[in-house]
């Protein structure tokens, strides 16, 4: 049509996350949550339509409930703001008793972020959700700042990234996705060898560590010193670690997550390589805010002409 | 629980650095219950500066308004002060578990101290409806920022204390607690740390219920970021969503600490 502008009516959301898995990861459109900012799912549900979302991921579960960090556990900080919760969750069986069996009507994919101090604590929780209905796939936190395992976090290092990622593909039936520190030197390597080691997507960004002083008392404010930077502060660099690792790795299933707030930030991140997004921090200022960037980019696709949101997948590599 | 556009009726000076906001919200005023808060963005639609919502106790839910009391202390109260008549409020709420009145209380204590006594007006409001009989002991740093009588319910006994001696009883709110303790049937406070800590000891030994609503940062109030947990006889409870009113006896802390 020349001249003309062609308006898809019914564009394509629908994305895949885990083409090299039997069962796969079919979302119907690119926008998850982010794991710690939506809880169990149920919270939210009272006032939003899950069901409209592309897929839940819940808080971090470890094999037993978890107190947490002392406070204070968040703090405000310019667009964005830092938290230090410490994997306070109720643990697995609760999960398996009290949600899995509500995730389980719900018709959209929820993905179990999974917590743990060691490869075994991965290797119980993965085994034990990937055989519980209603557990669509996994995302294992190797990447959480502020819960130290002995020595250094998992997703520090490509070798112990690697090696947890195997170990729990081992006892993993559903799709994985680990989650990716931007706490590194080089996030490719690591990138690399995790998906050499099983994973059938990596999400990233995880939170960057930062520290607030409360100069009043001259100490650091958080109650474990130092927390996780997220919100629409860090999107810029969460754009360009997964630009890099797209680049660095063609066709390996990627998920966006820092500071979306909206249709254009997620686009960025899909422009920039990744099939998806996660909406997070934005939830509590916004709790319809992933609804919204699923809308925002359905109508994206309307205005553009753009058939299948997966043409725009990496399109400025 | 709603998501939605308050219309900003009013944006009042009640004291030096305080404001009473009417805002029209018919639905949500006819959900509210005296001790529940809206959290409230604190930015331009397209702002993310500051980012999180706050958490503003309702003071009057009445006549489709919903009235917010609140003291300007940051950058997020600023905003709340800068709004003007017809401007649009988004406002997630009302949120969190009410005041309890027990059911057979004829005489309401209710202790507050500044910008505290915003869910006690609610509940004198609720009681008085009620007929029951309500005196309000409310505590401030000074005569300039005592809220003025014409916003408290006129059935209600207003006591003032100031720590200035301004007004009133020169010297903390807490102090008039032992007075009236013996006539209330139950005791309600919401205030900062300090004074519960002080209504603590000022009523440590009776049998009567006070609950308290508790001033905490919050990051979603939905209950999911588990910003503002505290401990409890029942366990690690969130002040948005389990509270913020609790019962005092059960609190093993006022206030989450760094360890």
């Amino acid at each position: 049509m020349a001249g003309g502008v062609s308006l898809a009516t019914n564009p394509t959301t629908a994305v895949e996350l885990a083409p090299r898995h039997p069962s796969g990861l079919r979302l119907k459109n690119p926008v998850m949550t982010a794991s710690g900012t939506f809880g169990y799912g149920t919270e939210y549900a009272k006032l939003v339509d899950v069901e409209q979302l592309g897929a839940i991921v819940t808080k971090a579960i470890s094999p037993k409930p978890r107190e947490g960090n002392p406070g204070p556990r968040t703090v405000e900080t310019p667009s964005g703001m830092l938290n230090a919760i410490g994997w306070q969750n109720v643990g697995l069986e609760a999960c398996i008793r009290d949600y899995a069996p509500i995730w389980r009507r719900w018709r959209v994919p929820v993905v179990v972020n999974l917590a743990g101090f060691s490869v075994e604590d991965y290797r119980t929780v993965a085994e034990a959700l990937s055989a519980t209905p209603g557990v669509a796939a996994v995302e294992l936190n190797i990447s959480c700042p502020n819960v130290a395992s002995e020595g250094t976090p998992f997703a520090l290092r490509a070798d112990l990234a690697a090696e947890v990622t195997a170990a729990v593909r081992e006892v993993c039936e559903v799709p994985l996705i680990v989650k990716l520190s931007p706490n590194v030197t080089d996030v490719v390597e690591i990138a690399a060898a995790v998906h050499a080691a099983g994973a059938d997507a990596l999400s990233l960004i995880n939170t960057l560590v930062g520290l607030v002083i409360d100069t009043r008392s001259r100490r650091p404010f958080l109650g474990n010193v130092t927390g996780g930077l997220s919100g629409p502060a860090i999107r810029p660099v969460a754009v360009r670690m997964v630009y890099e690792v797209a680049k660095a790795l063609p066709g390996v299933p990627l998920i966006g997550a820092g500071g979306v707030m909206c249709a254009d930030d997620a686009l960025q991140f899909i422009m920039a390589g990744a099939r998806a997004v996660q909406v997070g921090t934005a939830s509590f200022v916004n709790p319809r805010a992933a609804i919204e960037v699923a809308e925002g980019i359905e109508a994206f696709l309307a205005r553009e002409g753009v058939a299948d949101v997966n043409e725009l997948v990496g399109v400025a590599l | 629980m709603r998501l939605f556009e308050g219309l900003v009726l009013a944006n009042e000076r009640a004291g030096e650095g305080l404001l009473m906001m009417r805002v029209r919200a018919p639905e949500a005023a006819r959900e509210a219950r005296a001790g529940q808060f809206l959290h409230v963005r604190c930015a331009r639609p397209d702002g993310y500066d500051p980012l999180l919502r706050r958490p503003i106790s309702i003071y009057r839910a009445a006549d489709d308004e919903l009235w917010l009391y609140f003291d300007v202390v940051g950058r997020g109260t600023a905003f709340l002060a800068s709004l003007r008549e017809g401007d649009r409020l988004d406002c997630l709420g009302p949120l969190g578990q009410p005041f309890r009145i027990p059911p057979n209380a004829r005489n309401l204590l209710m202790v507050g101290g500044g910008i505290g006594l915003a869910p006690l007006a609610a509940l004198a409001d609720e009681a008085l409806a009620r007929e029951l009989n309500v005196t309000i002991l409310a505590g401030f740093r000074s005569g300039a920022r005592a809220l003025p009588g014409g916003f408290v319910p006129p059935a209600a006994e207003y006591v003032v204390a100031t720590e200035d001696g301004a007004i009133g009883h020169a010297g903390y709110v807490t102090d008039l607690v032992p007075s009236y303790l013996g006539w209330a049937d139950a005791v309600f406070a919401c205030g900062p740390t300090r004074m519960l800590e002080s209504l603590r000891r000022a009523t440590a030994g009776t049998t009567k219920p006070v609950q308290v609503s508790l001033e905490e940062r919050m990051g979603c109030a939905m209950g999911v970021c588990l910003s503002c947990v505290l401990h409890t006889d029942r366990g690690l409870k969130r002040v948005c969503r389990d509270g913020p009113v609790f019962d005092l006896a059960e609190l093993q802390e006022l206030q989450w600490r760094a360890a």
